[in-house]
């Protein structure tokens, strides 16, 4: 009876491995490009000898003979996607052609887009606005296709020579994307240093403690805007967004957002978040009804808020 | 029995085979014929595995392991290989 279960389950697995190599085999011939028949023969190739292998260690029955089978199955796992990886990249890198059929091509476009601000900011070196542009270029995109940060630090430091505080915050943020937290503080410090305190880059320093989830300091700062500049409708948003996500001085935050909503002539779309914002806020203090209110009054400025018609959706 | 599942599962690894080694000699460039290696690579190690059951002697099974090695090694070198022509290209 057991040798009989054995072989069927042996067989099976062999059978399955085999029409998957078959599957494998048809791929690699018929898909129409490079990449489509990369990502066909990866999977059903590896599954395909996984399979066998799974197949004839059930047929041994044999401690060594399992784990030699153990040993094949796991290197196939760990080397074939990372052999077809590399060889898509140097491929992608040889520009090898995509089907004539395929939709996008993201990261040429914005090769493309990154060629074009190049241009521009040569032809006019002293627009600031156009070199925040390129830095956000050069720090997306992959360092093979020809983004570094060093390249995205040289510009910074060009805006720099123009406005030093601006500098200062293009320096801190390449140094946040690149994860050089330190370096990314000192510089969002001296920009508001620089800057005299001004509200702008007070927020400015207040975004980047807040990525970091040091919400005390990020909320000094953005009070501090505030304070600076009590009618700028997007300081008093961020420093509610930031009590939410804080789940501190809940109470000033929730007055901030009610002063941006007593505002009915801003933008629907700032006003939806500031009612989402202060439906959190009372969600947090356990007041349902309240916070059920907010929402909807965000989902009435902006019937697109996904968030809203989530968090919605959720309390019913 | 098991004979009859073994040699028509090897027949069907031929034949895979053979479809891999039409995508070897079409190309058209060589990313095509790495990818087209690389499967056939691992036809080979499936027909030895199955091999060793027919022969009923585990130690092809050993071949298989370093005949996968080898598979990967020689798809990471094309690669590299690829990255340095490129290189060259651009500079």
């Amino acid at each position: 009876m057991i040798p009989l279960i054995q072989d069927i389950l042996s067989y099976t697995s062999i059978g399955i491995g085999v029409l998957f190599m078959l599957i494998a085999g048809i791929g690699i011939i018929r898909l129409p490009d490079f990449y489509i028949r990369m990502s066909a023969i990866t999977k059903a190739g590896t599954m395909g000898v996984g399979f066998i292998v799974i197949g004839i260690s059930i047929h041994f029955n044999d401690l060594t003979i399992a784990i030699k089978s153990f040993v094949i199955v796991s290197f196939m796992l760990l080397t074939t996607p990372v052999a077809a990886h590399i060889i898509s990249r140097a491929a992608y890198r040889e520009s090898v052609p995509f089907w004539k059929k395929n939709l996008f091509d993201q990261l040429a476009d914005k090769i493309k887009s990154l060629k074009e601000v190049e241009e521009a900011v040569s032809q006019n070196p002293n627009d600031i606005g156009l070199k925040w542009k390129l830095i956000e270029h050069y720090t997306n995109i992959p360092s093979m296709m020809g983004g570094s940060s060093r390249k995205a630090v040289i510009v910074a430091s060009d805006i720099k020579d123009l406005d030093i505080a601006e500098g200062h915050v293009a320096l801190g943020t390449v140094y946040m994307k690149d994860r050089e937290f330190n370096q990314a503080e000192e510089e969002f410090l001296l920009a508001v240093e620089d800057s005299g305190r001004d509200p702008k880059y007070l927020a400015e320093a207040g975004k980047f403690y807040r990525f970091r989830d040091d919400y005390e300091k990020s909320l000094r700062f953005f009070e501090e805007a505030v304070n600076m500049d009590p009618d700028n409708v997007s300081f008093l948003l961020e420093f509610g967004r930031t009590t939410v996500l804080a789940q501190i001085d809940l109470e000033k935050g929730e007055r901030c957002l009610k002063t941006i909503l007593s505002r009915e002539n801003e933008k629907p779309a700032l006003l939806a978040d500031a009612a989402y914002q202060l439906a959190e806020t009372f969600k947090l203090r356990r007041e349902i009804e309240t916070a059920k209110d907010y929402y909807k009054k965000a989902l009435e400025y902006r019937p697109s808020h996904a968030h809203a018609q989530f968090r919605l959706d959720n309390l019913k | 029995m098991i004979d009859i599942v073994l040699y028509i599962a090897m027949f069907l690894l031929g034949i895979a085979g053979i479809l891999a080694l039409v995508r070897f000699v079409k190309g058209p460039t060589l990313p095509d014929r790495v990818t087209a290696f690389d499967l056939f690579a691992a036809i080979v190690i499936s027909i030895m595995v199955l091999y060793s059951v027919i022969t009923e002697n585990s130690s092809f099974l050993d071949v298989a392991i370093v005949l996968s090695l080898i598979a990967f090694l020689g798809a990471m070198s094309f690669s590299y290989y690829l990255f340095k022509q490129t290189k060259d290209k651009d500079s």
